[in-house]
């Protein structure tokens, strides 16, 4: 599987963490701005996402 | 000093290539990661994850010419402007979404064809345009759609699934930018993220057309 599938197969709020912060490396801070929710809850989802990112393509 | 465990040092990786481990917590895990190769292969797989998730920025960017001057009206409107905030969210995630969805199709160009304004400068943008904007906009997704729509048969059901997905999410956007724009007609930003969110969604028609072709 490539990267670009596995992004699209996670939760919506992981995804969007995950393209704003990895893809186009917005700060946890703004993204936490943008989404309406806190930095930490912004890291937890970002985290979510590497996760299953790596478990997906098995890396 | 005791070291790091392996399962301490790997759950300090998101942070150590963040840059977010303070300084003793940072040395306590490089300390950990020089004495263990399988470790440093977890790093290693890591950091390539990261290198080729924003390799694809070139690729799936939204439109980043418009959203510095997008932020800037955003921090300068300070904290009486929260719709604008809430709206920049919907349509920066409504594009970064639709830029994932495009990535995957092979980029072959627009075609010449279906009359979209492709090459609109949205920053031109002058309010008494908004109009004609969007009609130019909706007759091309309009069009491209009904080609879309034909070859629906022949496509993956999966594949149908995330462009409808995706399409909800542009038009909910456009909506709530319009419905700003009736309050404030004048506010470049929302110009902006209008055009940027219409180019957007006939993107992502056009690209499924050519996919379906």
């Amino acid at each position: 599987m490539d990267l670009e599938k596995a992004m699209a197969a996670l939760p919506p709020g992981a995804r969007a963490v995950f393209v704003l912060h990895d893809v186009h490396g917005y700060k946890h801070e703004e993204i936490g701005g943008m989404l309406g929710v806190a930095t930490g809850t912004c890291k937890a989802q970002l985290h979510r996402a590497r996760r299953l990112l790596r478990e997906a393509l098995g890396r | 000093m005791s070291g790091l465990t392996c399962a301490e040092a790997q759950t300090r990786l998101f942070d150590l290539v963040d840059g977010l481990l303070d300084e003793s917590e940072r040395a306590l895990t490089l300390a950990h990661l020089a004495g263990c190769a399988e470790c440093r292969e977890e790093e290693g797989r890591l950091r390539a994850l990261l290198a080729e998730a924003a390799a694809l920025a070139a690729e799936v960017a939204p439109p980043t010419d418009l959203w510095p001057h997008i932020e800037r009206r955003i921090r300068a409107s300070g904290t009486g402007a929260g719709w604008l905030r809430h709206l920049a969210a919907a349509a920066c995630v409504a594009l970064a979404l639709a830029g994932v969805l495009t990535a995957r199709w092979p980029d072959g160009g627009p075609p010449a064809d279906g009359g979209a304004p492709g090459t609109l400068q949205p920053a031109a943008l002058q309010a008494a345009d908004v109009e004609q904007v969007e009609r130019d906009y909706e007759r091309a997704a309009s069009a491209l759609l009904g080609r879309l729509r034909a070859r629906r048969g022949q496509m993956p059901p999966e594949t149908v699934a995330q462009v409808e997905q995706s399409l909800r999410t542009i038009d909910a956007a456009l909506d709530q930018i319009r419905a700003a724009l009736r309050q404030q007609p004048a506010e470049p930003a929302l110009h902006l993220m209008l055009a940027a969110t219409h180019r957007k969604k006939v993107e992502v028609l056009r690209r499924m057309v050519e996919v379906g072709a």
